[in-house]
C-alpha cells in the first residue's frame, strides 16, 4: 500500500518536472525596466550589435557575464567597467584594462561612444539584453530555433526545489518502510526480504507509462510543429529596417508592399520601389552612423545607381564590373563614413545582381492564401497577422501560420456584412439579423472554415 | 440479356456478363503489376518490420532536418502590367497551318499557362477547339528545336543567314529558280514577307499544300466562281444541312466556327421548337455523322453516286438538268429521297457540303447549291475563308520540277512532306537534286532531316504576326513570352534572307499601316488603330469581292466523277481525328491522352471495321472476353493497300459501312517528340485521282489476320453504370415533333421520381451561393475541347496509355457517348460527365476521415491533403467521376530509371521543369494516393466572388466561367448560382427538358442536363435509322441489323420512339 503511495508521489514529482520549464515561461513577462532598456537598445545599439549574432560589433547576449568574469581591473569589478566602457570605450582601454584592449578594435573597427548615456539608461539596457527580445519568448538564431531565455535563476530555484522534494520523498518512503516492517516485527509477519524501490515493478510500470506518454507527447508536438516557423528571423542580405521605415518614419505599408491590396501576394518590393526615396537618401551623413550606407549601397548596386554621379548606370547589365566595383569602393571610401573592407565586399557582392530576400512567412503548397481578400475586402490591418512590424528591426514571423490559427480569426472575424453590397446575396442571414436570431455574421457563417476555401 | 437501348460499347449492347461484372468494379480487384510479384515475395514479417522500421527511422531523421530556405528575389524594375499573383490576358491567334483560333492568352508572371476564347471574334465567337487549348504545352514542349542549324551541326543565326544567303545569290545569279513550300498561309503579313523574297529572288514561287487537300472544293469553286477559295458556310442560316462527308463539328475547314454556327440551330425553346435537320452521308463513323438527325453510311467508293443521286434527286423535285448513271443503292439510299425532300422544302435555306477532294463531285455540290439557290444565303463568297488555300497541282508541278532538276533552292514553311506523302511520291528522291534546302518548320519533322539548314520558327505564342482567316477578318498575333529558345520568327527569317534588316515586328505593323489601316474608318491615327487591334485581336471590315458566276456543266463533272471512282473489294478510308487531325499536334500529350470523341481510344490509330465485317473475318469482338486481363485486348491485322503495308489492332466500330476499313491518319510519326510516337502512319495508303488531286480512299485492299494481340487505352468502357443503363435514366432523348407538342417529352419519369424522394440524412442549407451547372446536349457534340481546357486549369496529369489500359485515366471531365439505335448505323448522345456536386453526396457519407464535405456553396469539397486513399468514396461514386492519383504523375514516381526499374508513369515527358512551366499556381498539384475530382473550378468562383467584393458589388450571373464552360464554342454548359432566379443556370434547370442523371436515387446533383431532341418525325426516316421502339427491338442474335420487314408495316407507334428510359417503372 506504502509503495504505491509513493509511486503516485513519483508520479507528481515528474509531472512537476515535465511542467516546470512552461511555468517558467509563462511567467515570464518584460518589466518596465526591460521596456525602458529595449528603447534605448533600438535607438543606440542596434544598428551596431545584435543579440544573439556579430553584427559590426559583437552579440551583446551574456556581455554582462563576460565582463564580470573577465574585466575586473584595478579592484573595481567587470561591471563598472562595462559601464565606462559604454559611455566612452577608451576610458578603460587608457586605463590599461586587459580585456577592454582586446576588444578596442573587434573585427577592425571601433565602438561609437555615447557619452549621454546614463548609469540607470545602461542598467535599462543591460536589462533588456538579459531579457531578449520582447515579442518572443527569446533570441532566434537565424535559422529559427528557439534560444530560451527564462531567468536562470528561476529555473534553478525550481530544479533545486524539485531534488529537495525527491530526496524527502525517497526518505520518507524509507522511514514508512522502516516503520512498517517494525510493525510486522512486532506482529510476529514474516518480513519480507527488502526491495529497492526502483526494483518494484508498479513502480517501473509508472514508469515506463511516463516516460511513454512524454515521448509521445513530445513526438506529437514535434510532428504538428514540423514545417512551422514562427518567430523566424533569419539574415537578409540587406540588413533593412521596419521599424526605422514603417515605426519612425511611418510609411505605410502598402506603399512598399503595393500588391497586397491586388494580387493573393504581397510583393517585396521591387528595387525601383526602393530608389525612389534612396536616390536622395543615401545613408551618407555620418551623424546616421555607417550602417545606413553600406546597406543603402547594396540597392545601388542591384538597381545600377551611381550614387556619386546621382545617375544610373548605362546599360547597367552589360556594363564592365570592375568598373561598377571601382565606383563603389571609391562611394564606400568616402572620408565621412568609411566602410570596413567587408562591408565593401558585400557591397560588391551585389552588383548587377538582384537581391535574395530570404523568405520569412512560407505556407505549404496546398494552402491558398489572398493578401487582398484580407486586406482589401476584409480590411485587416497588416499588424493583424504580422505582429508589430514597425518595432522590428528585424522581421520574423510574428505568427504560427498554422491552420488552428487561420480557423480561430475566421471564427471570431466579423465580416463587413452590412457595409458590403456584396452580401446582399445572403438574405436568409439578412432576415435572422433582422429577427434577431443572429447577432452577428462571421466569416465561419459565410462558409470561411470550409475546406476548400482555402484549400485547391 | 436484354439488348440495351442505349449502350457505349457492344459489350454492353450485348449485355455481356463478364463484362458487365467486370464494369461493374470501380477498381479491378488484383493489384495489377503488383499482385503476382507480392505472392511470389519471400520477405518474411520480421523483415517487413525490420524494413518498415528503418524507413521510418531513417525519413525521421530526414524530415527532422531543417526548413529549406526559400528565397523570394523580387525585380529590379518592375513591369507596368506585371503584378505577381494577378493573370494578364493577351488577344492573340492561334494558327497551325488552316487551323484559325482567336484567343486569350492568360499568362502568370509572364509565362503563358491558359488558352482561352477570344469573344470578340466574328469566327470562333469566343469557343475554342481541343488543339487551341493544347497548344499552351506545346510551347513548353522539350523537344521543340533550340535554335539554328547548318548541316546537321548546331551554329548561330549570323553564320546561318550568311550561308543561306550566299547559297541563295550564288542560285539567283545561275539563274536557278527558288520554291516556297507551305501548308495555308493566312497572314497577310507572312505574305508580304515572301513577295519581299521574291523581289529579292525573282522567279520564286510559292507553292501551298495541305496535308490533308481540299484542293477540289478550292478547284471547283475557282471554275464555277473565278475564286480558287473556301466560302463562308453560313451554317446558322441552313434548315436543312446535307453533309457528304465532311467531317464540319470535327475536322472539316473551320470545325470551330461552324459548330458554333450549326450549334445556333440545334438549341430549341418550347417558344420556338424548331431545328436544322442534319444529314449525313458518310464512309466511317464521324463525330459530325453521329450527332447527325439521319445518317446514311455508304462505302467511300459509293460517296460520289450519293452526291449525283441526291443531285438528281433535287433535280427531279425542282426541274434540272439531272446526271446520267452512279445511282446509288443501298440500304440506307432511300434516306436520300428524305433529304431531296427536304433540301427542295428549304429553298435558300439549305446546305449540302461535301468533304471529297474530287473536283467533279464538289462541282456538283455547286451546281445543287446553286439549283437550291443557297448562293448569297447560306454560302457566302464575298466573306470567302483563307483557311485552306493548298494546290495539289501546284504540290505536283513542284515535285516533277525538282525531279527535272530545275529547282535550285527550296525552304520548306510549316509542312512535312517527308512524313505525309503517298507511296511511291517522288519527293524525298528528288530532294537531293536541290541546291539549297531550308527548314523553316516550328517542330522537328521527318523533312528537317533532308533539309541542308534548319531556321526554326517561334511558337506562336512567342511571336509577332497577323492572321486572316476570312475575307475582311484580320486579327493579330502577339508574343506572351520571349523565345524560349535560340529560334527566330519565319517571316523575320525571310524578310532576313531577303536582305531586309526590318525585325518583323516592325514589318507587321508597317504592313498594317500599309494595307489594313486604310479599311478602317474611325480612328484618326494608326498608333490609336494599332493599339485597338492589338487590344481586341481581331479587326473586321467588310470586303467587296467580285463573283462571276458562271454555268457549272454537271453533266460533264458528273461523267468525270464517276471515272474517278474506284471501286472493288475492300476499300480503305483515312479520316482525321478530332484532336491529332494530320498529326502535327501529333506529340501533345494532352491531344493524345484525349478520347477520340468517337471510339474513346487514347494513345492510338486503329482500323475501324463494322461488326459485320469482324464476324465474318473472325475478328469479333468475343476475342476479349478469352483474354482476362485489363484493356481492351484486340487483334491486329496487316493491311496491304498499293504495296504500303501497315499492322493495325480492330477497332470494331458502329456505323462503319460494312467490307470498310477506317484508319486515322496523323499517327506513326517518327522524327518527333516521345508523345509523337504512337500510332501507324496511312498516309502512304493516300491514292490519287485522274488529275493529280489526293484521293483519301483506296480500294482493293488486303488484309489478313496476324494473330497477335493488341492492347488498346480505351475509355468508357469501364466506370460504367453497370445495373443497365435503360433501367437508369442517364441520357434522355425525344423527337422535335413530340417536343413541340409536349415540352417535358421524354422526361416525363421526372415528376414521378421526384414524388418518392426522401432522405434519411438532412438536407444542407445555402444561405448564400448556391453553384449549379446546366448542359444542353443539343448543343454538345462531343468535340472534347472542354476536357483539355479542364487538363489545362486543373493541372490535371498524363498518365500514358498503359495506365489508361490499367483504367487509371485522370481526367475530371469526360465525354460519356451513348449510342442508341442500330449496330450498324448508331446515332448517339455526347454527355459530359464531371463530378455531379450532389447534395445528397453517397461519396461524402464514405469518407473516414471527412475528407469530402458539402460547403455552404454545394460544392462538393475534396481536401486533397487530407485524404488517405481509401477509395471509398470512389467505390460509392454512382457517376464514376473520382479519379485516384495511383502515382505521383507530375512528379517524384516518374523519375526516369535505367533497366529493370525504369518506371512507366511519366512516358511522355510531362515532369520535367519545362514542362511544368504550364502548371495553374492557383491549383494544388496532387500527390500520389489522393483522390481527385471536378472541383467546379473553385479557383475561379473564389476570384469572381473576390473581385464583386473588393468592387463592393453584387456577384453577377456570367461573372463565374469554369473553363469547360469558356472553352464550349456552342454554348452548351452554363454555371451560375442557383439561389439567384435569373441566374442561366436557374433557367436551364426550370426547364422542362431539364433532368439530373440517375435522379431516382436522391444524389440531388448540381448539374441538369436538357433532354436531347433530335430532329426526327415521320415514320419512314424512323425505319430507316432503325429507331423502334423497344418492344420492336431485333432479340440478340436475329439474323442482321438491317431493317428486314416488319418493322414499317402498322407496328405499335403510339410512343413509337420514346427513348427516354422509363422501362424500368412500367
Amino acid at each position: 500500500m506504502n509503495v504505491t503511495r509513493y509511486s503516485y508521489l513519483s508520479i507528481l514529482l515528474l509531472f512537476a518536472l515535465m511542467v516546470a520549464p512552461g511555468l517558467v515561461r509563462a511567467q515570464d513577462a518584460p518589466s518596465e525596466q526591460v521596456l525602458a532598456g529595449e528603447k534605448l537598445y533600438k535607438s543606440n545599439c542596434a544598428s551596431c550589435h545584435k543579440l544573439n549574432a556579430k553584427l559590426i560589433g559583437p552579440a551583446l547576449e551574456g556581455v554582462e557575464g563576460r565582463w564580470v568574469d573577465g574585466a575586473e581591473h584595478e579592484g573595481i569589478d567587470g561591471r563598472e567597467w562595462l559601464k565606462r566602457w559604454i559611455k566612452n570605450w577608451q576610458d578603460p582601454v587608457n586605463a590599461g584594462n586587459p580585456y577592454a584592449v582586446s576588444m578596442q578594435n573587434f573585427d577592425g573597427s571601433a565602438m561609437t561612444q555615447f557619452p549621454a548615456l546614463q548609469d540607470a539608461d545602461i542598467e535599462n539596457i543591460l536589462a533588456y539584453i538579459a531579457h531578449g527580445p520582447i515579442g518572443s519568448t527569446g533570441p532566434t538564431g537565424p535559422t529559427g530555433e528557439v534560444a530560451t531565455a527564462e531567468n536562470p535563476y528561476t529555473a534553478y530555484m525550481l530544479w533545486g526545489l524539485l531534488i529537495l522534494l525527491i530526496v524527502v520523498a525517497l526518505v520518507l518512503m524509507r522511514v514508512s518502510n522502516l516503520l512498517n516492517r517494525l510493525v510486522m516485527e512486532k506482529e510476529g509477519e514474516e518480513i519480507p526480504a527488502p526491495v529497492a524501490f526502483w526494483k518494484n515493478k508498479k513502480f517501473r510500470a509508472a514508469l515506463t507509462l511516463l516516460v511513454v506518454i512524454y515521448i509521445g507527447n513530445a513526438t506529437v508536438t514535434g510532428a504538428i510543429d514540423l514545417g512551422r516557423q514562427q518567430e523566424y528571423m533569419p539574415e537578409q542580405p540587406i540588413k533593412f529596417s521596419h521599424e526605422l521605415h514603417a515605426g519612425i518614419n511611418k510609411i505605410n505599408c502598402q506603399y512598399c508592399h503595393s500588391s497586397a491590396a491586388e494580387s493573393k501576394h504581397s510583393n517585396i518590393p521591387t528595387t525601383n520601389v526602393c530608389m525612389n526615396c534612396h536616390k536622395g537618401i543615401k545613408g551618407d551623413d555620418p551623424k546616421n552612423g555607417k550602417y545606413g550606407k553600406n546597406e543603402i549601397s547594396k540597392i545601388y548596386a542591384a538597381a545600377g545607381f551611381n550614387p556619386i554621379s546621382g545617375q544610373y548606370f548605362e546599360d547597367y547589365a552589360n556594363q564592365d564590373k570592375s568598373y561598377v566595383d571601382s565606383i563603389f569602393t571609391v562611394w564606400l571610401s568616402d572620408s565621412k563614413v568609411k566602410a570596413g573592407k567587408d562591408e565593401v565586399n558585400a557591397v560588391l557582392a551585389q552588383v548587377q545582381r538582384p537581391v535574395e530576400w530570404t523568405r520569412i512567412h512560407n505556407l505549404p503548397d496546398h494552402v491558398y492564401f489572398n493578401h487582398s481578400q484580407h486586406v482589401t475586402a476584409g480590411g485587416i490591418e497588416c499588424q493583424t497577422c504580422h505582429g508589430p512590424v514597425e518595432t522590428m528591426e528585424e522581421l520574423y514571423q510574428f505568427s504560427p501560420l498554422s491552420m488552428g490559427w487561420c480557423i480561430n480569426c475566421h471564427r471570431e472575424t466579423e465580416v463587413k456584412f452590412t457595409q458590403n453590397p456584396y452580401y446582399e446575396t445572403f438574405q436568409v442571414y439578412h432576415e435572422r439579423l433582422k429577427d434577431g436570431e443572429m447577432k452577428n455574421v462571421t466569416v465561419d457563417h459565410i462558409g470561411g472554415t470550409e475546406c476548400q476555401k482555402c484549400h485547391y | 440479356m436484354a439488348e440495351q437501348q442505349f449502350w457505349k460499347g457492344l459489350d454492353e449492347k450485348f449485355n455481356e456478363p463478364e463484362f458487365m461484372q467486370q464494369a461493374g468494379k470501380e477498381f479491378p480487384e488484383e493489384l495489377p503489376g503488383f499482385g503476382a510479384k507480392l505472392q511470389q515475395a519471400n520477405t518474411s514479417r520480421r523483415d517487413f518490420l525490420k524494413v518498415l522500421g528503418f524507413s521510418v527511422g531513417a525519413a525521421t531523421i530526414a524530415a527532422g532536418c531543417e526548413m529549406p530556405v526559400r528565397k523570394s528575389i523580387p525585380y529590379l524594375v518592375k513591369p507596368d502590367e506585371i503584378t505577381p499573383g494577378v493573370a494578364n490576358y493577351y488577344a492573340s491567334s492561334y494558327v497551325d497551318g488552316g487551323n484559325y483560333c482567336s484567343v486569350l492568352v492568360k499568362t502568370r508572371e509572364g509565362r503563358p499557362i491558359k488558352i482561352e476564347g477570344n469573344y470578340l471574334s466574328q469566327i470562333t465567337y469566343g469557343g475554342t477547339d481541343a488543339s487551341a487549348q493544347a497548344s499552351v504545352l506545346s510551347l513548353y514542349d522539350m523537344h521543340r528545336p533550340r535554335g539554328p542549324v547548318a548541316n546537321k551541326k548546331a551554329t548561330n543565326w549570323a553564320e546561318l543567314d550568311a550561308a543561306v544567303v550566299e547559297k541563295l545569290q550564288a542560285i539567283k545569279a545561275a539563274g536557278g529558280s527558288i520554291r516556297i513550300l507551305s501548308s495555308t498561309i493566312i497572314s497577310p503579313s507572312l505574305k508580304a514577307a515572301i513577295a519581299k523574297f521574291v523581289e529579292q529572288f525573282p522567279g520564286t514561287e510559292l507553292v501551298q499544300y495541305d496535308a490533308v487537300s481540299y484542293s477540289g472544293l478550292l478547284d471547283a469553286n475557282e471554275q464555277s466562281f473565278g475564286l480558287r477559295v473556301v466560302p463562308n458556310y453560313r451554317f446558322e442560316k441552313a434548315k436543312v444541312v446535307v453533309s457528304l462527308g465532311a467531317d464540319f463539328l470535327g475536322t472539316w475547314i473551320s470545325p470551330t466556327e461552324y459548330a458554333y454556327n450549326y450549334g445556333l440551330t440545334r438549341k430549341v425553346t418550347k417558344e420556338n421548337p424548331t431545328m436544322s435537320r442534319h444529314y449525313q452521308v458518310e464512309s466511317y463513323a464521324s463525330l459530325t455523322g453521329l450527332n447527325a438527325d439521319i445518317r446514311v453510311p455508304v462505302k467511300p467508293s459509293e460517296e460520289t453516286a450519293a452526291a449525283i443521286t441526291l443531285y438528281n434527286l433535287v433535280a427531279a423535285k425542282l426541274g434540272g438538268q439531272s446526271i446520267s448513271g452512279g445511282k446509288l443503292d443501298t440500304a440506307y439510299a432511300e434516306n436520300l429521297q428524305g433529304a431531296a425532300n427536304d433540301l427542295a422544302g428549304a429553298k435558300g435555306a439549305s446546305l449540302v457540303i461535301s468533304g471529297s477532294n474530287d473536283v467533279n463531285v464538289q462541282l456538283i455540290v455547286n451546281a445543287l447549291n446553286q439549283m437550291l439557290g443557297n448562293y448569297g444565303s447560306t454560302i457566302d463568297l464575298n466573306e470567302y475563308s483563307n483557311l485552306r488555300q493548298g494546290n495539289d497541282t501546284a504540290y505536283n508541278k513542284l515535285v516533277a520540277d525538282i525531279e527535272a532538276g530545275s529547282v535550285k533552292g527550296l525552304l520548306i514553311l510549316n509542312s512535312n512532306p517527308a512524313y505525309n506523302l503517298p507511296k511511291g511520291d517522288k519527293f524525298i528522291d528528288a530532294l537531293g537534286k536541290v541546291e539549297l534546302t531550308v527548314s523553316l518548320n516550328d517542330k522537328q519533322t521527318e523533312t528537317d532531316t533532308l533539309c541542308q539548314y534548319l531556321a526554326p520558327d517561334n511558337h506562336y505564342l512567342e511571336s509577332w504576326g497577323d492572321a486572316e482567316p476570312r475575307n475582311g477578318h484580320v486579327s493579330i498575333i502577339q508574343p506572351t513570352i520571349d523565345p524560349l529558345f535560340d529560334t527566330r520568327s519565319a517571316g523575320e527569317s525571310l524578310l532576313k534572307f531577303a536582305g531586309v534588316s526590318q525585325s518583323y515586328y516592325d514589318f507587321v505593323r508597317e504592313n498594317w499601316n500599309t494595307n489594313i489601316f486604310p479599311k478602317h474608318v474611325g480612328l484618326t491615327t494608326f498608333g490609336n488603330f494599332w493599339d485597338r487591334s492589338v487590344h481586341d485581336g481581331v479587326f473586321n471590315y467588310t470586303p467587296t469581292t467580285t463573283v462571276t458566276e458562271g454555268t457549272i456543266d454537271v453533266a460533264a463533272a458528273g461523267a468525270a466523277a464517276l471515272k474517278n471512282v474506284k471501286s472493288g473489294g475492300l476499300e480503305v478510308v483515312m479520316y482525321e481525328k478530332t484532336a491529332i487531325g494530320d498529326g502535327k499536334d501529333t506529340d501533345n500529350p494532352w491531344l493524345q491522352e484525349l478520347p477520340d470523341p468517337v471510339s474513346k481510344i487514347t494513345w492510338d490509330n486503329y482500323a475501324c471495321v463494322s461488326l459485320k465485317f469482324a464476324e465474318a473475318n473472325g475478328l469479333d469482338y468475343t476475342a476479349d472476353r478469352t483474354k482476362k486481363s485489363y484493356g481492351r485486348t484486340v487483334q491486329t491485322i496487316k493491311i496491304s493497300v498499293n504495296g504500303a503495308e501497315v499492322v493495325l489492332p480492330v477497332h470494331i466500330q458502329p456505323g462503319m459501312p460494312d467490307n470498310t476499313i477506317a484508319v486515322a491518319l496523323g499517327y506513326g510519326r517518327e522524327v518527333v517528340g516521345k508523345a509523337g510516337e504512337v500510332g501507324q502512319n496511312v498516309y502512304p495508303f493516300i491514292t490519287k485521282y485522274n488529275n493529280g488531286g489526293q484521293s483519301r480512299y483506296a480500294t482493293n485492299a488486303s488484309f489478313e489476320v496476324t494473330g497477335n494481340d493488341y492492347k488498346l487505352g480505351q475509355t468508357q468502357t469501364h466506370f460504367s453504370v453497370s445495373d443497365g443503363l435503360n433501367q437508369r435514366s442517364i441520357v434522355k432523348t425525344t423527337t422535335l415533333d413530340e417536343y413541340a407538342h409536349d415540352p417535358a417529352a421524354g422526361n416525363h419519369d421526372r415528376e414521378h421520381v421526384k414524388e418518392h424522394l426522401k432522405t434519411l440524412y438532412g438536407y444542407h442549407e445555402f444561405p448564400g451561393h448556391k453553384w449549379g451547372m446546366g448542359i444542353d446536349l443539343n448543343a454538345c457534340f462531343g468535340c472534347g475541347a472542354c476536357v483539355v481546357a479542364c487538363n489545362a486549369e486543373n493541372n490535371i496529369p498524363v498518365v500514358g496509355k498503359k495506365e489508361i489500359t490499367l483504367y487509371r485515366e485522370m481526367h475530371w471531365l469526360r465525354i460519356d457517348r451513348y449510342y442508341f439505335g442500330d449496330v450498324e448505323n448508331p446515332s448517339a448522345v455526347f454527355q459530359p460527365m464531371m463530378c455531379q456536386h450532389c447534395d445528397n453526396a453517397p461519396c461524402e457519407n464514405v469518407c473516414p476521415v471527412s475528407a469530402t464535405n458539402h460547403s455552404t456553396e454545394g460544392l462538393n469539397q475534396m481536401a486533397y491533403n487530407r485524404c488517405i486513399g481509401t477509395r471509398y468514396c470512389a467505390n460509392n461514386c454512382p457517376y464514376k467521376v473520382r479519379r485516384f492519383n495511383w502515382f505521383d504523375y507530375w512528379g517524384a514516381d516518374s523519375f526516369t530509371l535505367t533497366g529493370a526499374l525504369e518506371n512507366n508513369y511519366d512516358p511522355h515527358e510531362m515532369t520535367g521543369d519545362l514542362t511544368r512551366m504550364v502548371l495553374n499556381p492557383d491549383v494544388t498539384v496532387r500527390s500520389r494516393g489522393v483522390m481527385e475530382k471536378c472541383s467546379f473550378c473553385v479557383q475561379r468562383i473564389q476570384e469572381g466572388k473576390l473581385t464583386a467584393k473588393k468592387q463592393g458589388r453584387k456577384l453577377k450571373d456570367g461573372d463565374i466561367k469554369t473553363a469547360c464552360q469558356s472553352a464550349c464554342v456552342t454554348g452548351a454548359i452554363v454555371f451560375g448560382d442557383v439561389n439567384n432566379p435569373e441566374s442561366v443556370a436557374t433557367v436551364m434547370s426550370d426547364n422542362e427538358r431539364a433532368f439530373k442523371v440517375i435522379e431516382e436515387i436522391h444524389t440531388l446533383p448540381s448539374i441538369s442536363y436538357l433532354t436531347k431532341v433530335r430532329n426526327i418525325s415521320d415514320k419512314e426516316q424512323l425505319k430507316a435509322v432503325n429507331l423502334l421502339s423497344d418492344n420492336e427491338m431485333h432479340p440478340l442474335g436475329a439474323e442482321g441489323h438491317s431493317n428486314a420487314g416488319g418493322h414499317d408495316a402498322g407496328g405499335d407507334h403510339s410512343a413509337p420512339h420514346d427513348n427516354h428510359v422509363e422501362e424500368g417503372h412500367h
